[in-house]
């Protein structure tokens, strides 16, 4: 992917048209206001799009697993069977450095060979995804601790980045050169001022940034056996299992699955599920190997830091801050990054 | 720091001093806002703070505590839930020690995506009149002004029920947010009955909710931890305060008023009036 980087210009009259003839000519997904609240909506006008957020309440990630999902239809009359591949031609607009990055991590999980999921498979390959980089960095951000932003993400396939008169554009993958050229005339090519202004950009913003934690990874992936008991003892006894945290993540990617029946044909869905529901590990005998909090609370950080650094080489979080800002009882990844780091 | 927050650390360090519980359960600061926390040593507790952003209802935790000796920073709202815990027999009363904060009202809490929250009452403490908890052992008055409240419904649409339940994630961060939501198998959340898929159907959000209306109907004290915890910002407290009030106009009754007074489904006699 990064030998197709190529960085061009993009004058704010001409963000203007290509946005408008974007929206007409395919189906476009960007970020859209409501009640002071920004989520990803179909537009059908570029006017729509308000691109003045921080960032999404909710992630892109159901676009790519949707909260749940029909896996195969049995009709057991005919004797066929049926399996529904998800996915049309798409546009995601203005997705932040920080959740497409949670897009690359799940590529690395999910299409790992020898069993890429095929759902997630097909959606990854029609949608395109237009990352737009932050202009500030929200109060609980902390993406830079895993070099996922604030300017640049990993997964994307064109980064635009606001400077002095318009945006510049890096197109990061084939996907991404393959919407440039059908807009081509529209794009110019990017100077040197305008490459210096950016490095000044991300380098600011990245000083700019509230967190400061260095982390080190041969810490960190050890964190299971070194887990301070008393500490996740304390930070357990505040947690109310609600879910919030995974729900919102843009990593989150545990799923269960349901077989149900619905005019005499056999179904199985798949969708989220969650590691702090008590539900997640019970098995059908009643035997539950996560059954204290403590282990279930533990489980959640360990697996983003520890297991998924391990096996597919990146870390399961990308700093977006949701999980920080929208749990009730205040419990803090960041705290667990400082301890271990 | 306020006045109260001066008396309210000398009541709790005074407490654990005494060891006259093993843990005081109350707000501490947790970067632009508070988050709940648990004292056990007298010298932590200048931890606590007490402003406005105590949204979070406290008595959640009283249940999971119950072998302990626990203090609890309670509002009207916290207070009304202990009561109403207490009548359905889940704490002992003697192992409490409620410390009541008077309550001018809780802000909308800071939540991701708003750069610069606005700092607004939330809409069902604009509806509360409780300021000072019905059960308390110690009352910490607030220096603070009386907020502007007013006795009715807020602003804003909420008439359109299924649109706004179609947003619903089902992540039951409004079940586990809530304090008199206990019940060890959900009916919801559970397998038997099989009454909603476990997975989000977005035809069954309507079961989901209103089966959770019709628990909390009379019950609900209407502390808002359910709305402040959702994600999609569902006006869950307004649903369960329309059928509170229907419960006061057919039985006179309303949750969290007494100890004494019984939820009238537990002493309903046929042709009874309240």
């Amino acid at each position: 992917m990064e030998r197709l980087s190529r960085v061009l210009f993009l004058s704010e009259d001409g963000f203007k048209i290509f946005l408008e003839q974007l929206v007409s000519s395919k189906n476009v997904i960007a970020p859209v206001e409501t009640d002071g609240c920004f989520e990803f909506k179909t537009i059908k006008r570029a006017g729509e799009a308000s691109l003045n957020y921080s960032n999404t309440r909710l992630p892109p990630k159901r676009f790519f697993l949707p909260q749940r999902e029909v896996v195969f239809k049995h009709d057991p009359k005919k004797g066929t069977l049926h399996e529904p591949l998800g996915g049309f031609e798409m546009v995601l607009l203005g997705v932040r450095p920080c959740d497409a990055s949670a897009l690359s991590i799940l590529d690395s999980i999910l299409l790992k060979p020898p069993n890429p999921d095929p759902f997630y498979e097909s959606r990854r390959r029609s949608i395109t995804v237009v990352s737009l980089s932050c202009a500030k960095p929200g109060e609980e951000c902390f993406c830079n601790v895993f070099e996922a932003g604030p300017v640049r993400g990993s997964g994307e396939d064109i980064t635009l980045t606001r400077i002095t008169g318009g945006l510049l554009v890096e197109v990061r993958s084939s996907r991404g050169q393959a919407l440039v050229d059908v807009f081509k005339n529209l794009f110019e090519k990017a100077g040197a001022e305008h490459l210096e202004e950016y490095g000044e950009l991300s380098s600011r913003l990245t000083r700019e940034m509230n967190s400061r934690i260095g982390i080190a990874r041969e810490r960190l992936v050890r964190l299971e056996e070194t887990l301070d008991e008393g500490f996740f003892q304390k930070e357990a006894q505040r947690c109310v299992e609600c879910s919030l945290c995974s729900f919102t993540c843009p990593v989150c990617y545990c799923f269960d699955t349901e077989d149900y029946l619905e005019k005499n044909i056999y179904m199985r869905a798949k969708g989220w599920d969650t590691c702090a529901s008590p539900l997640f590990t019970r098995m059908a005998s009643g035997l539950d190997p996560r059954a204290s909090r403590v282990e279930m609370f533990c489980h959640r950080f360990c697996h983003k830091l520890s297991r998924i650094p391990l096996a597919f080489n990146s870390y399961g979080c990308v700093g977006c801050g949701r999980c920080v800002s929208l749990c009730p009882a205040g419990v803090d990844i960041r705290e667990v990054l400082k301890r271990w780091g | 720091m306020s006045r109260a927050e001066e008396e309210l650390r000398s009541i709790a360090g005074r407490l654990l001093e005494k060891k006259e519980v093993e843990l005081v359960v109350g707000y501490e600061h947790h970067g632009r806002s508070v988050r709940p926390c648990f004292v056990s040593k007298p010298e932590e507790a200048n931890r606590l703070v007490w402003n406005a952003d105590c949204w979070f209802n406290l008595a959640r935790y009283l249940r999971s505590l119950r072998d302990r000796r626990v203090g609890i920073v309670a509002k009207g709202c916290d207070g009304k839930t202990i009561v109403e815990l207490l009548k359905e027999n889940q704490l002992d009363r003697g192992s409490i020690v409620v410390i009541a904060v008077e309550c001018n009202g809780v802000f909308k809490p800071f939540k991701y995506g708003l750069n610069r929250a606005e700092r607004r009452l939330a809409d069902y403490c604009r509806r509360c009149v409780t300021r000072v908890s019905p059960i308390a052992d110690y009352v910490v008055k607030s220096d603070g002004q009386a907020s502007q409240r007013e006795n009715s419904v807020a602003d804003g649409d909420a008439s359109d029920w299924l649109s706004l339940f179609r947003k619903c994630l089902k992540c039951m961060a409004c079940v586990k947010a809530c304090p008199l939501c206990y019940c060890t198998e959900c009916s919801i959340e559970g397998f038997k009955p099989d009454l909603v898929h476990r997975l989000r159907v977005p035809q069954e959000l309507f079961t989901f909710h209103l089966t959770r209306a019709l628990h909390m109907a009379g019950r609900c004290v209407e502390c808002g931890a359910c709305e402040s915890a959702c994600p999609v910002e569902i006006p869950l407290t307004r649903l369960y305060h329309e059928l509170n009030e229907w419960f006061k106009e057919n039985y006179g009754y309303a949750p969290g008023r007494s100890v004494n007074e019984a939820p009238p489904p537990l002493v309903f006699k046929e042709g009874w009036k309240g």
